[in-house]
């Protein structure tokens, strides 16, 4: 696997592997607790910054060489308060800092600033446009979505809604609505589950 | 072993999140993180110490529980107070900024989120 460009297969594996290690027994099972991994699996110090998701439109940043995760005070307040929306967002935003400890730890810690403009330029530069974001979205989603559970959970619905109409699959909508269906097993926004269907070609957009 | 990573061992030792172990407490989580990270100093009295020692499933006048008063004691005098070096922040800082749907990010804001993360790494002022 290319450290900087491993394929979704070998992103899934990487995913796969991590989810189902020794060290995540107990707490792998769906919804994923991605704040417990981070804090209590792998003792990262979670950091709360103010105003990151108001200011900057960001939930969270990783530094694995200091294993340290800033998060956004204000999503971890309304996390606390049991905001299941902002829960399923900050779950994700986790598992894609996850993913990028995961894919990207060896890159990162190569990557080292000598001042304050140079880590500005470098940011800037690369912000939005490096592959490696979506690298980390696809194993957030085949994280928290495993694969064999999203199979049974989309039978299910199958089955059910087969007896009723053989062209379901058809009806216009039906894709989201199943996806909304899914979404709550997983702790996740019903759009992670439509490309789940997608990437792993269970029910493919057409 | 420091006082901040005895605190957190212990806290982990429960299974617990920072954010569980503080809500369940009473604790603010910012504080209890510079704890954690030994950037804020344990309090001086030995009433709160021996509060946070029994919240950390210490038993008192157990050894453990001597050690954790003892280890507050000595942070006490091993705590910088003062505010983190560029050098220092270098390190502190992510590779990857990772953007609601994209959004470009500007100096200013950049700059801003410098200042909050220094801020994060320095010492409550008392």
């Amino acid at each position: 696997m290319s450290a900087n460009y491993p394929d979704n297969e070998n992103i899934w594996l990487a995913a796969d592997n991590f989810r189902n290690s020794a060290e995540m027994s107990g707490c792998n099972i769906p919804p994923i607790d991605v704040m417990f991994i981070l804090d209590v699996i792998l003792k990262f110090h979670v950091i709360d910054i103010p105003g990151l998701f108001a200011d900057l439109r960001m939930d969270a940043a990783i530094v694995p060489a200091k294993s340290t995760v800033y998060v956004d005070r204000d999503s971890l307040e309304s996390w606390d308060r049991k905001d299941y929306w902002i829960e399923k967002r900050l779950r994700f935003s986790l598992a894609h800092e996850l993913g990028h400890f995961i894919l990207h730890k060896d890159y990162m810690s190569k990557v080292v600033f000598l001042n304050i403009t140079q880590f500005k330029h470098w940011i800037i530069e690369h912000h939005s446009n490096d592959r490696k974001e979506s690298q980390a979205d696809e194993f957030a989603g085949r994280f928290l979505v495993p694969r064999d559970i999203l199979l049974s959970e989309y039978d299910i619905c199958y089955q059910k809604f087969r007896i009723a109409d053989q062209k379901w699959h058809e009806i216009e909508g039906m894709r989201e609505h199943i996806a909304k269906k899914i979404a709550p097993r997983f702790g996740v926004n019903h759009q992670v589950i439509e490309t789940r269907f997608d990437r792993e070609d269970i029910w493919p957009l057409e | 072993m420091n006082f901040g990573k005895l605190v957190k061992d212990l806290r982990i030792k429960q299974r617990k999140t920072l954010r569980q172990f503080c809500q369940e407490n009473g604790l603010d989580p910012s504080n209890w993180s510079k704890i954690e990270r030994n950037i804020n100093m344990p309090p001086r009295d030995e009433v709160t110490v021996g509060r946070w020692a029994k919240l950390l499933g210490l038993k008192p006048d157990t050894e453990d529980w001597k050690d954790f008063i003892y280890q507050a004691q000595i942070s006490r005098g091993n705590i910088p107070r003062e505010v983190m070096s560029d050098e220092k922040l270098m390190m502190q800082l992510p590779v990857f900024l990772r953007t609601v749907r994209g959004a470009e990010l500007t100096e200013k804001q950049l700059d801003d989120f410098i200042a909050k993360v220094r801020e994060a790494h320095t010492p409550d002022k008392k």
